[in-house]
């Protein structure tokens, strides 16, 4: 398909999509068969940012080249120039070779890094932080008038840094006038120059007191891009972060994204907008949320960055929200390092069933860091890293229920009480009760040799609540899959439930942690009644492909399976690669503190399981 | 992943080198095309916005902001000089009189009538950008940028701290797999004047050995690797994303091979031998992620400069020169054997595309191809 030519998705045979994510870009082919679209086959190559190719399309036509070889599909042509495509388009349904549709999504380019400045730190200061983080920022600084810091400290620091975009907020609507200018004014002092292109005018979002706004911009515009939107806070009671996040990204996509080396000539070989990842890959759980009338929490976790979407209903309408965090330095290779510095070492060892200095793990996690595309070779080496992953998980999940508190598109409402104390963070949305579905993606989760350490991790790293189905995306298939859909949804969707969820089995866990031994469920299955106590992990038998209704029926009246305290509950259970898992080690779950019962515990984990290590 | 290996580091005796020198924003070029220069030579240089002095003009006063606005003298755009009226207001029928004059000069950049706050720009700072590395102008984008190319020995290291440095190399006389000590070092000293010195060499230097280095006035440090402990200390803080180059410390560190204790490779070792004595240009700026960079060693080389090679990396085939970047192989170097089509499993149950190499130690391995870096020769 030229790239000038309208779409016809009924014309579609053959599409090829990539993600050029930080570490590897990834190619994928889906075709339609006798059957319907399936996914075919997969290639990849390490993303090419870096000298001497530091061009992200040498990177995608590696991942090409493997498809080829892989599918026996000629797919590029012979000789392709410097520009245009390179690809072989099929004339008609008929031919053996050539493609009809290239797509693709990039997060290639870093993370977005950001500083943030309000009037008074636990009131305006706080919502762009919120703001900020909530969209995938990495918060360099937050700067306030109440900071405790000088007027000259506060430049300084703002000029040392070389933000993506600084979020400027201050003042609710009517109210503080000179607090909000005062801070434009030292943005003005600063004057910072961003992190890419010499010419580029670093971009400043004004979300502060919406009456000053003219005068906000006579200040900033004659040397930075002056964006305002609507205030992150209206009122004193009242935070409304949907119009910044909407701005940052916005701006990501333009400032930060597009400055990956090699991007505009990726631009020229599809004839549809390269999405973000993130944004691809939320509109698959969005969308498989609403077809499958479920609450869903998924995560992709990367080489830098974690990204946790969740679909939940609105407790007050009813209404589906979707919410999307990025941990921005959370991540299995680029960042790893720096999971170990937030999770703590004690953290990431205490998942680990063997003995490892402090210093080796260290060391060897500093190399993955700066060897980012290599893989674990050993078992010892894949446990540090499955290791890692659950803390890069578990911190990930944390920021994500601490901002995944609003309604898209509606404004966040707080008590004037709450305002004032700020005690009360806004309710998350995050109700693990009725939580249906974890999905896993990315690397570590996707490409697990054993899926059903896959299974393991989100486990330990998600503790879910009541009846929970996992599952994992095959092949790191969503994003490709969520940029399909923009042209043809159907095809997405076949593919979606066909060949990317891959089933992992069902958890039910009870929500507290009685004394060892108690009892605390039975599980009525197939004729069968399963008994759970506390301090005991079970897995049974249940295939990809067995659903069963089963009946929980808590033995101690305070657990709470999502029915209310004590009440039976009759759920859905999904078999898959691990099976039905009985969790009963407590909730929030604890290790052993002894470090050889603690060794021992993982240990027998591993067995119950069935993973061999 | 046919290609699945990692771009190698660049360990060269003779390479064309270019490096672009780019100004933060608009400014001019001092040098022409087919100029040479000197490493320290100045080759752009620009004009950094001056300071901004907000004078809160209604404060100053003791007036409400709107109450300042009908006396203000000066204009937005308007350049002042120190003393001069920028507020004048006659009270109680023209009875009295405030004023309020500049305390320097500049150009009023804004005035806020909201809160009756002046901004004045300072004059601009000069900034002039060196060339980094001697060559010659290959390039030049007028007050933007400008190429220099220079025939050099080059040497990539696999992460780095501390930024841009100038210094004359000086091998450390120990072998390759020694951890240099405060000893070590005041030996050198005893035979060197280790002032502006690039010191290259070893397993990795002890913390003390390179506060000892710095002491002596050392411009920066090659070695094999480096514990995390050692960096901590060193950098004063655990880096966990590596992105590194804007440190505050004393000396540029670094490393060739990767964390832990691991021996410098030995063609960096005898290359380091060969450049002894000439000058280098450090820059220990790491970046793995987009536009990504590593730190480097570079010494331009004294009989003028080369036709450029390609810079396009050799493939992985039987043959190729390659070091395992993974454990259980981790910093061996070895010899393509084989490369296998098929995905075959490895220890971990993952079927993965695989090479066979021939150790240099006679060992023959299998190891995912992810798990190689080619050497770069």
């Amino acid at each position: 398909m030229a790239k000038d030519a309208s779409i016809d998705p009924d014309k579609l045979g053959v599409v090829v999509a990539t993600d050029c994510g930080s570490t590897t870009t990834k190619a994928i082919m889906f075709e339609k068969t006798a059957e319907g679209w399936r996914s075919t086959f997969r290639g990849e190559a390490p993303t090419t940012v870096e000298k001497p190719v530091a061009d992200v399309t040498i990177g995608a036509q590696n991942a090409f080249l493997e498809l080829q070889e892989i599918s026996g599909r000629r797919i590029l042509q012979e000789q392709s120039g410097e520009e245009g495509s390179p690809f072989v388009y099929r004339q008609s349904s008929n031919d053996s070779d050539g493609i009809d549709l290239y797509v693709s999504t990039s997060s290639a380019g870093g993370g977005l890094q950001m500083v943030v400045a309000g009037a008074v730190s636990s009131m305006t200061t706080e919502s762009a932080e919120r703001a900020a983080l909530g969209a995938g920022a990495i918060v360099m600084d937050a700067i306030s008038i109440d900071d405790g810091r000088e007027q000259y400290e506060r430049v300084s620091k703002i000029r040392h840094l070389r933000p993506d975009i600084i979020l400027l907020s201050g003042g609710v609507d009517g109210g503080n006038v000179s607090l909000p200018l005062e801070l434009a004014e030292t943005i003005l002092q600063a004057d910072p120059r961003p992190r890419f292109g010499e010419t580029l005018r670093l971009p400043v979002i004004y979300a502060g007191n919406s009456e000053i706004k003219d005068q906000a911009a006579e200040i900033l515009d004659s040397r930075f891009e002056f964006v305002p939107v609507i205030n992150v806070r209206p009122e004193l009671e009242r935070e409304n972060l949907a119009p910044a996040r909407d701005a940052i990204h916005e701006l990501f996509l333009h400032h930060v994204m597009s400055h990956a080396p090699g991007y505009k000539k990726l631009l020229d070989w599809t004839p549809i907008a390269i999405e973000p990842t993130p944004a691809a890959f939320g509109y698959m759980v969005e969308t498989a949320a609403e077809k499958e009338n479920i609450q869903i929490v998924a995560v992709d976790i990367g080489g830098a960055t974690t990204d946790v979407f969740s679909v939940f209903r609105s407790p007050t309408d009813g209404e589906n929200v979707f919410n999307r965090t990025v941990s921005a330095n959370l991540g299995m290779s680029y960042s790893v390092a720096n999971v170990l510095l937030e999770a703590g070492e004690e953290a990431v060892r205490r998942w680990l069933p063997f003995e490892v200095s402090a210093d080796e793990m260290r060391d060897r996690l500093r190399n993955k860091m700066i060897r980012p595309t290599s893989i674990p070779q050993t078992l010892n080496d894949l446990i540090l890293e499955q290791a890692v992953c659950r803390e890069a998980l578990r911190l990930a999940f944390m920021h994500h229920k601490r901002l995944a508190v609003g309604l898209r598109g509606a404004q966040q409402r707080r008590t004037i009480a709450e305002a004032f104390t700020q005690s009360g963070q806004a309710q998350s949305l995050i109700d693990m009760r009725a939580l249906n579905l974890i999905i896993g993606s990315g690397g570590v989760l996707s490409h697990a040799p054993d899926r059903r350490s896959t299974a393991f991790m989100l486990l330990d790293s998600y503790e879910p609540l009541g009846v929970t189905r996992l599952a994992v995306d095959s092949i790191f298939m969503m994003p490709h899959l969520g940029v399909l859909s923009r042209i043809h949804p159907e095809a997405a969707n076949q593919i979606f439930f066909r060949d990317c969820l891959i089933d992992l089995g069902t958890v039910i866990a009870p929500d507290i942690s009685l004394k060892a031994g108690a009892k605390l469920l039975e599980v009525r299955l197939k004729g069968e009644k399963l008994l759970l106590r506390q301090g005991e992990l079970k897995v049974h038998p249940l295939a990809e492909g067995e659903v069963y209704e089963a009946e929980v029926v808590p033995l101690n009246g305070r657990i709470d399976l999502g029915a209310g305290r004590g009440e039976t509950i009759t759920a859905q259970v999904v078999g898959g690669k691990a099976g039905l898992i009985l969790d009963g080690r407590g909730r929030p779950l604890e290790l052993p503190a002894d470090e050889a019962q603690r060794a021992a515990a993982v240990r027998s984990w591993y067995e119950i399981f069935g993973i061999g290590i | 992943m046919a290609r699945a290996y990692t771009p190698g580091l660049e360990v060269k005796a003779r390479t064309t080198v270019q490096r672009r020198r780019e100004l933060p924003l608009p400014g001019k070029s001092l040098v022409g095309l087919g100029d040479l220069v000197q490493a320290s030579t100045p080759v752009l240089s620009a004009e950094l916005p001056g300071d901004l002095d907000i004078i809160r003009v209604a404060e100053r006063l003791g007036f409400e902001p709107a109450d300042v606005i009908d006396g203000m003298r000066v204009q937005v755009g308007e350049q002042i000089s120190s003393g001069q009226l920028l507020c004048e207001l006659k009270t109680f029928f023209g009875l009295f009189t405030s004023s309020l004059e500049a305390p320097r000069g500049g150009v009023v950049e804004f005035f806020t009538e909201a809160n009756a706050h002046l901004g004045i720009r300072q004059p601009s700072t000069p900034l002039e950008i060196d060339a980094y590395i001697s060559g010659k102008i290959v390039e030049v984008e007028e007050g933007k940028s400008v190429l220099i190319e220079t025939s050099a020995s080059l040497i990539q290291g696999i992460f780095g701290v501390g930024g841009e440095r100038l210094g004359i190399v000086q091998c450390m006389d120990v072998e390759r797999d020694h951890i240099v000590t405060s000893a070590d070092i005041a030996r050198a000293q005893s035979h060197a004047d280790l002032s502006k010195a690039v010191l290259i060499g070893g397993s990795r230097f002890e913390y003390d050995a390179l506060m000892a280095a710095a002491e002596a006035g050392a411009s920066a440090v090659v070695t094999g690797s480096v514990d995390a402990g050692t960096l901590r200390s060193f950098v004063g803080h655990d880096i966990g994303v590596s992105i590194t180059g804007d440190e505050d410390v004393p000396l540029t560190l670094i490393i060739t091979e990767g964390f832990g204790k691991l021996p410098i490779a030995a063609r960096i070792d005898e290359l380091s031998k060969d450049l002894q004595g000439r000058s280098a240009s450090v820059n220990g700026a790491t970046q793995v992620r987009a536009g990504a960079m590593r730190p480097e060693i570079i010494v331009p080389n004294e009989e003028g400069a080369q036709q450029a090679k390609s810079d396009k990396p050799a493939g992985l085939e039987p043959g190729a020169r390659i070091r395992v970047i993974r454990v259980p192989y981790f910093g061996k170097l070895g010899t393509v054997a084989e490369l296998p089509t098929a995905p075959e499993a490895i220890d971990t149950g993952a079927k993965v595309r695989v090479l066979r190499v021939t150790l240099d130690d006679g060992q023959t391995a299998t190891v995912p191809r992810a798990n190689v870096e080619l050497i770069q020769e």
